[in-house]
């Protein structure tokens, strides 16, 4: 309800600019026909329900959107009047009084808000009732009628002519007028019936229903009808001669009308007095073309101004980058691009800061989110994105669960220390290794133990060692030159401190353990043709039969696979020294 | 007897009565319906209303006149009422329309505006 109201605000607002606009308009234009006054209130009255309208450079109107219904439900309350002065003094009270509380579920302002929608549905009740309770009223009062001509009929207690009725409208008139009177006053009854007017004030005093919150709209309603009576009386007195014209401007005293209308709009105190009518009568002329064109210009400009929305400033290149977040402050984030953005080229890092976000899913350090923003970047460390437009978590990491890993290798779970552990470490690329967990012994383990190792990351080999009750320097970290392994190390890396170091650090362990230097299958040799970066064809089926072994972790499969690989590859080397 | 007034609308209802009185209200409502377009309720409202003046008596149905039409007229020479009835608005919509009358000067002043259009 709040999100229709403020809209209905906004919508007010702007409108209230094409009002004055038009109010001005109205005043310089006095030679012009009065039907396009009536035009003029038919473009506001389309601004005032059209909750959309095109954008236009010429547009000046400040703002299309004074309060923004994101802003007044998740940040500090701000206005954006679109006039810095407005802005500059509002603001400042608006964020201090209404401030966000970080305990409270809601904005205080958007609770506020709340109440004051219910007070605009109460109104809009209020001028409904009213509406509905005169229009009954005035048909009792015309129950009790005689026919004059087709939809003309003649009643003792009604005190002014007016028309009642949107699909078949009928003509009352009192019925103690006299005949001259009569005459003209039918003329203007049925003149208001052929320019739909019975149609047209009605529906202005539904828009007022809507916007009787805004005093702008009452003084557009006002004027709307006083527009509606001129606009009437010279379609009646076009082809009139003066003495016509005289007889008219009688019966218009005559009648000395208060109330025209009265039934289809409550509330006609927007009837002009008799005598702007007859001044009006009288001096009317015809108006001259040029005079009918200037005034046409002037609408369309006036419309151009002020019916259109100003245009926002969004860039032409709009830029989305996806981020990982690193770190999370209190009113920022830090996020570093991920792999092939563009953006790393000016900063790893960038600082966002929390604003525009959804308020679900709650971003956590390590999520991937988009980030679209205007496509200039402030180059500070942290760098910081020009204008961000949005902010949206795409994807949430799933914390690595211990559970999990019991299901995936439970054996690594039931191991022994009193011995030690020793933990295998086979390279499968560059940077990429696997990890294998045994309890410790004094022998050295087989061929067969070895193989029937199933490969863990180092996150997911962290996380087993954290669950055993061992220091550090009781783990030892041996490298292990897997035979089906497609990355070749060679012995002298493998016996490096500085390798196995890297390695510990990866598991988060500390200190080298004194088993580092422990006897490995190290191979003393390392073929130099073999690319260690791409894949030969042998490797590729390597790969596909560690995969295999990951999933079986049956040894007597594996051994059998390993024998036969070991010849097509020792095949392969052969065939390579050929050539 | 106290002075009876009409309206134009009334009369042409009354007219209807003498025309053809004595007439049970059933037939009544049938001529109003035809002549002039009332409903049931309308017209039983005014019937009431023109009863209570003392120009007609209902009678377990049957409609006859009180004063007769050449009565009435003679004594009215047919002069509707100026007065209309005030009752037709609510206190509260009336509040909101511009009900005051032409002073006599502002009349006399339109009166000379028209006068001279023209000259």
């Amino acid at each position: 309800m709040g999100d229709i109201f403020l809209k209905t605000l906004n919508m007010s607002i702007s409108a209230s600019w094409l009002i004055l606009a038009v109010v001005l308009l109205r005043l310089i234009l006095t030679k012009t026909p009065k039907w396009i006054a009536v035009l003029l209130w038919g473009i506001v009255a389309l601004r005032l329900v059209v909750p959309f309208s095109f954008e236009s450079t010429l547009s000046l109107i400040p703002s299309a959107e004074t309060f923004d219904i994101h802003n007044i439900q998740y940040e500090t309350p701000a206005i954006q009047s679109g006039i810095p002065a407005v802005n500059n003094s509002v603001n400042p009270v608006l964020g201090e009084t209404f401030a966000p509380d970080p305990s409270a579920s809601a904005n205080p302002l958007y609770v506020w808000m709340s109440v004051v929608s219910i007070i605009w549905l109460i109104g809009i009740t209020a001028m409904v009732l009213y509406a509905v309770i005169s229009y009954m009223q005035v048909c009792r009062s015309v129950a009790e009628r005689a026919p004059y001509e087709r939809n003309i009929f003649l009643c003792d207690h009604v005190k002014s002519p007016f028309i009642l009725g949107l699909v078949r409208p009928k003509i009352y008139l009192p019925s103690n007028m006299d005949t001259m009177t009569m005459e003209s006053v039918i003329a203007h009854e049925k003149a208001h019936l052929a320019r739909r007017d019975h149609w047209w004030k009605p529906m202005g005093f539904l828009i007022l229903m809507i916007h009787w919150f805004n005093p702008l709209c009452w003084i557009a309603y006002v004027l709307l009808c006083r527009d509606i009576e001129l606009a009437c009386d010279e379609k009646v007195i076009q082809q009139m001669d003066l003495d016509e014209k005289k007889q008219y401007s009688t019966a218009l005293l005559e009648c000395s009308t208060q109330r025209r209308l009265v039934a289809i709009c409550p509330l006609a105190f927007g009837e002009i007095g008799v005598k702007e009518r007859v001044k009006n009568i009288l001096n009317y002329k015809k108006p001259a073309f040029l005079a009918i064109a200037v005034a046409v210009i002037a609408c369309a400009v006036v419309t151009v101004c002020f019916a259109t929305n100003p245009k926002q400033d969004f860039p032409q290149d709009l830029r989305t980058v996806q981020v990982r977040i690193t770190e999370i402050e209190d009113h920022s984030f830090l996020v570093t691009p991920v792999e092939g953005s563009w953006e790393l080229s000016s900063s790893d890092l960038f600082r966002v800061p929390i604003t525009n976000m959804p308020a679900s899913p709650d971003p956590q350090v390590g999520d991937i989110m988009e980030i679209t923003y205007d496509g200039s970047i402030l180059e500070s460390y942290p760098a910081q994105f020009g204008t961000v437009y949005s902010i949206r978590v795409i994807s949430q990491e799933k914390p690595l669960e211990i559970d999990a890993l019991r299901v995936k290798y439970p054996e690594y779970f039931e191991l022994g220390t009193f011995k030690g552990l020793e933990v295998y470490v086979w390279q499968i690329a560059k940077n990429n290794y696997r990890f294998g967990l045994m309890q410790g012994t004094n022998r050295e383990k087989t061929l067969e133990e070895k193989m029937a190792l199933k490969g863990t990351t180092a996150e997911e080999m962290a996380l087993i060692l954290s669950t055993f009750d061992i220091e550090d320097k009781d783990i030892f970290v041996i490298p292990w030159q897997n035979p089906i392994s497609s990355y070749m190390v060679t012995e002298d890396m493998a016996k490096d401190p500085e390798y196995i170091n890297n390695i510990r650090t990866m598991l988060g362990l500390y200190g080298v353990s004194e088993n580092s230097t422990k006897e490995t299958d190290m191979p003393t040799t390392v073929d130099p043709d073999i690319d260690a970066t791409t894949l030969s064809e042998e490797q590729t089926t390597i790969h596909q039969a560690i995969m295999e072994h990951n999933r079986f972790a049956d040894c007597s499969v594996c051994l059998g696979k390993y024998n036969a690989l070991k010849k097509a590859t020792a095949g392969g080397h052969e065939r390579r020294h050929n050539t | 007897m106290a002075e009876i007034q009409l309206g134009a609308v009334e009369a042409r209802f009354a007219d209807i009565i003498w025309e053809r009185e004595p007439v049970t209200s059933a037939e009544l409502i049938k001529l109003a319906a035809a002549k002039l377009t009332w409903k049931r309720t309308t017209t039983y409202t005014v019937l009431h209303r023109l009863c209570d003046k003392g120009l007609f008596q209902n009678n377990n149905g049957i409609v006859t006149s009180l004063v007769s039409r050449q009565e009435f007229y003679a004594r009215h020479s047919k002069k509707y009422v100026d007065e209309t009835f005030a009752g037709s608005l609510p206190a509260f919509l009336a509040a909101f329309t511009s009900e005051k009358k032409l002073t006599y000067e502002e009349i006399t002043e339109i009166r000379e505006l028209i006068d001279k259009a023209g000259e």
